[in-house]
């Protein structure tokens, strides 16, 4: 099981590996770039996180970070 | 030729600069308004330079949409987004020809929304902003091989170039040229490609509408879940077809649905072609920490962030207050001049009563108040612009999720510090509905502009020349602030109930982006003022005077001669008995003061038998325990047209104009014995939490589609605001504050 983008320490950079258990908002992530082999950066842990992706930061509740499953 | 209109949808992703070229190409000359039926706050106008277009294409008007992620809407807002893009604003042609506006340092994001749009078929121009960021950060687009990949003309508009509009122009015609533009597809692979345009034909029989049929998008949007009421019996046909499809396409996961997956597909497999051809294009070089990167470590830290919140909004406040205070003596001046010219210059009459003591005090009195509108607007439109209001939507996520709801909520309530009604109306970017209709509900208790006017007056009259706290904090600035707190409070604990009680839910989960820093342009902040500015001002002058006109009826009619003639007898004989000027002080002041007392004496007997005057006293003794007194209490009445005329009112109530020794508002409110600080204060949380504006309610009933939620709101409103205004009063008498 891949670790989610919730559990991923702060500047550490991982890939997008899928989206689990959000249906249409997982639509919503992977339109605003969230999608499978994006680079991504936890700038800020916690709720909402802060994260980096594709030179631009998207802000996610922890529901949403727990979506995003990472490696 | 007059009649030739050519229309350009200006689009693209919230944050990418769209409002600001729009501005450039019409120069500010634009109408905002909502359309009719669909609600949706849309700006129109010319594009400014007529010249840059051949003759025969007629004028050219550009339509600014509210930002959008995706074709497939998420919230209403982008609901409405796609509906005038497919069909046209009701009355109106679908836009002819796009402009679609792409962020440069956002490049791949924004080229989604982009792909989604040429999907479309139509003549479009994709429009480079944000230019001389990439530029200061040493990076290159090679932007004729991008026009090449993406078969569109690709244009520079940075944002202080001249020759933007030029350039955008030519580009225009040129896609325009293009006879039955290619459509270009993205779609995941060639055989449901070739399925998708057998399904958009038939739809396009099915409906008999030929450009729907030429939509590549209109299966992604069958296929989408948020405007299925929409559908037309023959496409709820085809929609199950597409189901078919998708099941025949898409069995890989199990447990999500063959649709969403289709859907995914698409969407991945627009992202794999922008990776492909158009990242090679751009060169960024990643830089270890961008600016905005070091300004974000102070604004959303967790103990600093919060702080500067705090300190960024009291600011904002102070300036509010003390920045249009030189203003403000001004214009009440210039009034004052006004209405003592025209008392002398007209003979003597109902019409220069009306004139002097209803249109000019009334009118005055609001308008005196435009310096602070202004500020807060332009205060506003400053922090919108260089990106602080997103953060403030991260910041304020910890807060509302107390309450049940995600930051996004807060921006609309922020808005509505201003206005309630474009707050309500931004409420259209939030997802689902009972959260969308919580912040609707909540939203008039932030402290809107109209109820500056009563704050400032009745703060100036009795805080301003108390004692600074501590010699730096002025008592009226404090309470201004107090008073702001106190409303965001009440509309958050109000969400709160309102969460666990009539609209359930859990709590929705939060996707903003965090756009970055940037110093907007003065033009554009500008604009924004100027038009909140005249819309205010076009209130004073139609709502607001047309209610002041009224209310001088009511507060003059039926008049009562005979008590007029009484009062005017003791005057008299009191002038006769005058001392004379070197008598001592004290005497001259106790006359002078009797003079004033048997004036006000004479105004309150003549009120009393007016219409509006019976109204007050009918209404009284509810009242009442709030301390109110009977011009008040006529004010409130008022009021309900809008907050604001409880000043104007109370300046024809007090019959401020028709003596030549008042010196204005403040002072018949400082002199009248009834009136003290505690009397103010419950005002003041009167005015924090009453329902006192219609607009907002056929805003709140436009937006819900339901009378049964202005209705709720009315009443909540009235009950919330005696309560807390009741609580305050007896709190402050308590206190000692009941001494003049």
């Amino acid at each position: 099981m891949h670790p989610t983008l919730a559990q991923l320490p702060a500047g550490r950079i991982a890939r997008v590996t899928d989206l689990r258990g959000c249906a249409e908002s997982c639509q919503r992530l992977m339109e605003m770039g969230f999608t499978r082999g994006t680079l991504v950066e936890v700038l800020l842990r916690g709720t909402p996180s802060l994260i980096r992706l594709r030179h631009g930061r998207v802000t996610l509740s922890s529901e949403l970070a727990q979506a995003v499953l990472v490696g | 030729m007059q009649d030739q209109i050519l229309r350009v949808a200006v689009t693209g992703n919230p944050n990418a600069g769209k409002s600001t070229l729009f501005n450039t190409l019409t120069q500010g000359r634009e109408k905002t308004g909502n359309y009719p039926g669909i609600t949706i706050e849309a700006k129109r106008g010319d594009w400014h330079d007529r010249s840059l277009f051949p003759q025969a294409l007629g004028r050219v008007e550009l339509l600014d949409l509210p930002g959008a992620y995706s074709l497939h809407a998420h919230s209403p807002e982008e609901a409405v987004s796609y509906r005038v893009l497919s069909d046209g604003a009701p009355g109106s042609e679908a836009p002819q020809a796009l402009i679609v506006v792409v962020d440069v340092m956002n490049l791949e994001r924004n080229l989604f929304y982009a792909l989604q749009l040429l999907e479309l078929g139509r003549p479009t121009v994709v429009a480079l902003s944000m230019t001389d960021r990439l530029a200061a950060q040493g990076g290159t687009l090679q932007l004729q091989r991008l026009a090449e990949v993406l078969g569109v003309p690709v244009v520079d508009v940075r944002r202080d170039d001249p020759a933007t509009p030029k350039r955008l122009a030519d580009a225009l015609v040129q896609a325009l040229a293009v006879p039955g533009a290619e459509r270009r597809w993205f779609w995941p692979d060639a055989p449901l490609e070739a399925s998708f345009r057998d399904l958009a034909d038939r739809l396009s029989a099915a409906t008999g509408s030929e450009r729907r049929g030429a939509d590549g998008t209109l299966g992604w949007w069958l296929s989408s879940q948020v405007d299925a009421g929409e559908l037309t019996p023959a496409s709820a046909t085809l929609r199950s077809e597409l189901d078919a499809l998708a099941e025949r396409y898409f069995m890989g996961e199990p447990g999500v649905p063959a649709r969403d997956q289709m859907a995914r597909a698409a969407i991945e497999a627009r992202y794999a072609w922008i990776d492909r051809k158009v990242a090679p294009l751009l060169d960024l070089p990643a830089t270890a920490e961008s600016r905005s990167d070091r300004i974000d470590r102070v604004v959303t830290h967790p103990v600093a962030g919060p702080l500067l919140f705090l300190a960024t909004m009291g600011l904002l406040f102070q300036l509010m207050f003390v920045g249009a205070d030189p203003l403000i003596s001004r214009i009440e001046g210039a009034f004052g001049a006004l209405g003592g010219w025209l008392s002398e210059a007209l003979p003597q009459g109902p019409l220069n009563d009306l004139l002097v003591n209803g249109i000019v005090a009334g009118v005055g009195s609001v308008v005196v108040f435009l310096p602070q509108i202004a500020i807060l607007f332009a205060l506003l439109a400053f922090l919108d612009g260089c990106g602080y209001l997103a953060r403030t939507a991260f910041l304020m996520d910890r807060v509302m999720a107390r309450v049940g709801l995600h930051g996004k909520s807060f921006v609309p309530m922020l808005s509505s510090f201003a206005c309630a009604i474009p707050g309500i109306a931004s409420t259209r970017t939030i997802e689902r509905e009972n959260d969308r209709f919580i912040t609707i509900l909540v939203a008039p208790l932030m402290t809107c502009s109209a109820r500056l006017p009563v704050y400032a007056l009745l703060l100036a009259t009795f805080f301003s020349d108390r004692p600074a706290i501590g010699g730096v904090i002025n008592q009226a600035a404090l309470g201004l602030f107090l008073l702001y707190f106190l409303g965001t409070a009440g509309a958050l604990a109000m969400a709160w109930l309102l969460r666990k009680t009539l609209l359930p839910g859990s709590r929705p989960p939060l996707i903003l982006e965090l756009p970055p820093y940037r110093l907007p342009r003065a033009r554009d902040v500008w604009y924004e003022v100027r038009e909140r500015c005249i819309g205010f001002a076009k209130d004073a002058g139609t709502v607001i005077l047309a209610t002041t006109i009224l209310l001088w009826a009511a507060m003059t009619y039926p008049r009562s001669p005979e008590v007029e003639a009484r009062f005017d007898a003791q005057l008299s004989a009191l002038h006769e008995a005058a001392p004379a000027a070197d008598a001592p002080i004290a005497g001259v002041e106790a006359h002078r003061v009797q003079v004033l007392r048997l004036q006000q004496e004479r105004h309150q007997a003549v009120t009393e038998r007016t219409v509006a005057g019976r109204v007050g006293n009918f209404i009284l003794p509810v009242l009442e325990p709030l301390g109110f007194n009977e011009q008040i209490s006529i004010g409130l009445i008022a009021s309900l047209a809008a907050r604001e005329v409880l000043v104007s009112s109370l300046g024809v109530s007090y019959g401020v104009g028709d003596d030549e020794e008042s010196q204005g508002l403040r002072m018949a409110l400082r002199n009248d014995p009834r009136m003290n600080r505690a009397t103010a204060i419950s005002i003041l949380v009167w005015f924090v939490f009453a329902f006192q504006c219609f607009a907002t309610a056929s805003a709140v009933r436009r937006e819900t589609r339901s009378w049964k939620w202005p209705a709720l709101l009315v009443g909540y409103q009235t009950v919330l605001a005696w309560v807390a205004a009741f609580v305050a009063y007896r709190g402050a008498l308590w206190l000692g504050l009941g001494a003049p």
